[in-house]
């Protein structure tokens, strides 16, 4: 099983009954905040008189994964991307880095904290369904196996090719996501971040990132090298090799 | 050289009166940040998660180090003896350039008192894991490097002796870390 979720945003009505699912099930404080913050991990966007559901989209090589330096967000192996409150060292590289710009920050405490959406990870690695996808009135949200999301996803719109836009947001995203999206406008019009997002963006940093001990050996061996070269020279270099010899027997 | 007179330390000047204004500010936004949270101190918000002195972190801070690692290489590999006066005040003020930052990030980081995790989980694809390792171990190498002073300070000769030994290797090391450093803040 990879798990993922299918978000039409067709069916969307707006009732943010996801939103406050997902507050119960990750015990996140009940105030709801109108965008994403580190204690709301879902929110519903209204855009062009459309509503949907934005929360992380889980992806196949995240960057938030890549980028941080200890450790604390980790792909795990069924799919969802979870955070380790206990290695995090507070850097806020991942917020940065998300191309979603999905996780975010406790500002105001000494204690902080990064939020997201964890997709469940307790409830789907114990067989069940994600919290807000199980409260879903419509349909809008629905979850399972990925590959099977992403055939039924095509599906729709090759039943309906008049309603949806011919593009699966999440099939090619940044490499692919585990959350896919269909939806009536263009996606960028519906605000979602559309521009160069088809590559994997770990791969541009981890292109430089595995030469480096092939850089340092190299520079290494070098420096010293030239070390040992020029100091002979300073040492010999106005003598004849009989006096070398003979230097080098009273060392 | 002018002779330090006790007294002179506590005579009142313009400039001490906006020194300590300045640390009182300080250290009370300090006080903010430490026990209220980084968001009422610096007003970043996830937007801008990260603030503008990280730049002047880097510019400052590293960039003054960058003088410490090329001019030991210039005056140790490559034998300019032109430049050895200014190796002393040269390791010093890269010294100090690192302390700066290091400082700097205990006040940047949200949980600063796990910055030790940098040296037990790695996460080898991460270049802050690269610029962590560089600043923790050239700020080592530049404190041996300057631990010569000291040394013929306090009359330690074998350790004098055995510092002029290791110079190369630490004139080296600088260097291998100050490359990776460096070059890994562009990312």
């Amino acid at each position: 099983m990879n798990p993922g979720m299918l978000i039409d945003i067709t069916k969307c009505i707006g009732c943010e009954a996801c939103s406050r699912a997902c507050k119960e099930a990750n015990n996140l404080p009940p105030e709801m905040d109108p965008i994403l913050t580190w204690k709301t991990w879902k929110v519903i966007v209204q855009q062009k008189g459309l509503f949907y559901a934005k929360a992380c989209m889980h992806c196949d090589n995240p960057t938030c994964v890549s980028v941080c330096p200890v450790g604390a967000m980790k792909k795990t192996e069924l799919g969802p991307v979870v955070y380790h409150p206990e290695i995090c060292i507070g850097c806020r590289y991942c917020l940065q880095a998300c191309p979603f710009r999905i996780p975010k920050y406790e500002w105001n405490n000494p204690t902080p904290v990064v939020g997201k959406c964890i997709m469940c990870y307790g409830r789907v690695s114990a067989g069940k369904p994600t919290a807000c996808s199980s409260v879903c009135p419509t349909g809008a949200t629905i979850f399972g196996n990925h590959d099977d999301l992403l055939r039924e996803a095509k599906q729709r719109i090759g039943l309906n090719p008049n309603l949806y836009v011919d593009h699966i947001y999440g099939e090619k995203e940044a490499g692919g996501t585990s959350i896919l999206y269909l939806a009536p406008l263009s996606f960028a019009e519906l605000g979602f971040n559309t521009k160069g997002m088809e590559q994997v963006f770990p791969a541009l940093t981890w292109k430089v990132q595995k030469e480096i001990p092939k850089v340092f050996s190299i520079t290494g061996v070098m420096m010293m090298g030239l070390w040992w070269i020029i100091n002979r020279r300073e040492k010999y270099g106005d003598k004849t090799p009989d006096e070398i010899d003979e230097m080098q027997k009273h060392q | 050289m002018a002779e330090i007179k006790l007294g002179n330390i506590f005579k009142i000047t313009f400039w001490k009166v906006v020194a300590i204004g300045f640390g009182l500010v300080s250290a009370y936004v300090a006080y903010i940040r430490y026990f209220r949270g980084l968001g009422y101190a610096t007003h970043l918000n996830d937007q801008f998660p990260w603030g503008f002195w990280i730049g002047f972190d880097v510019i400052s801070g590293v960039g003054l180090a960058a003088g410490g690692f090329t001019i030991t290489a210039l005056v140790y590999i490559f034998n300019i003896k032109k430049f050895k006066p200014i190796v002393r005040s040269v390791v010093l003020t890269a010294f100090l350039g690192y302390v700066l930052v290091i400082v700097g990030l205990m006040f940047d980081l949200g949980k600063w008192y796990y910055v030790w995790h940098a040296i037990f989980y790695w996460n080898e694809h991460s270049v802050m894991l690269e610029v962590a390792w560089c600043v923790m171990l050239y700020t080592t190498v530049l404190l041996l490097e300057f631990s010569l002073t000291v040394f013929e300070r306090m009359k330690w000769d074998k350790l004098v002796k055995l510092h002029h030994w290791l110079t190369p290797l630490l004139v080296t090391l600088g260097v291998m870390f100050s490359t990776l450093h460096q070059s890994s803040l562009g990312s």
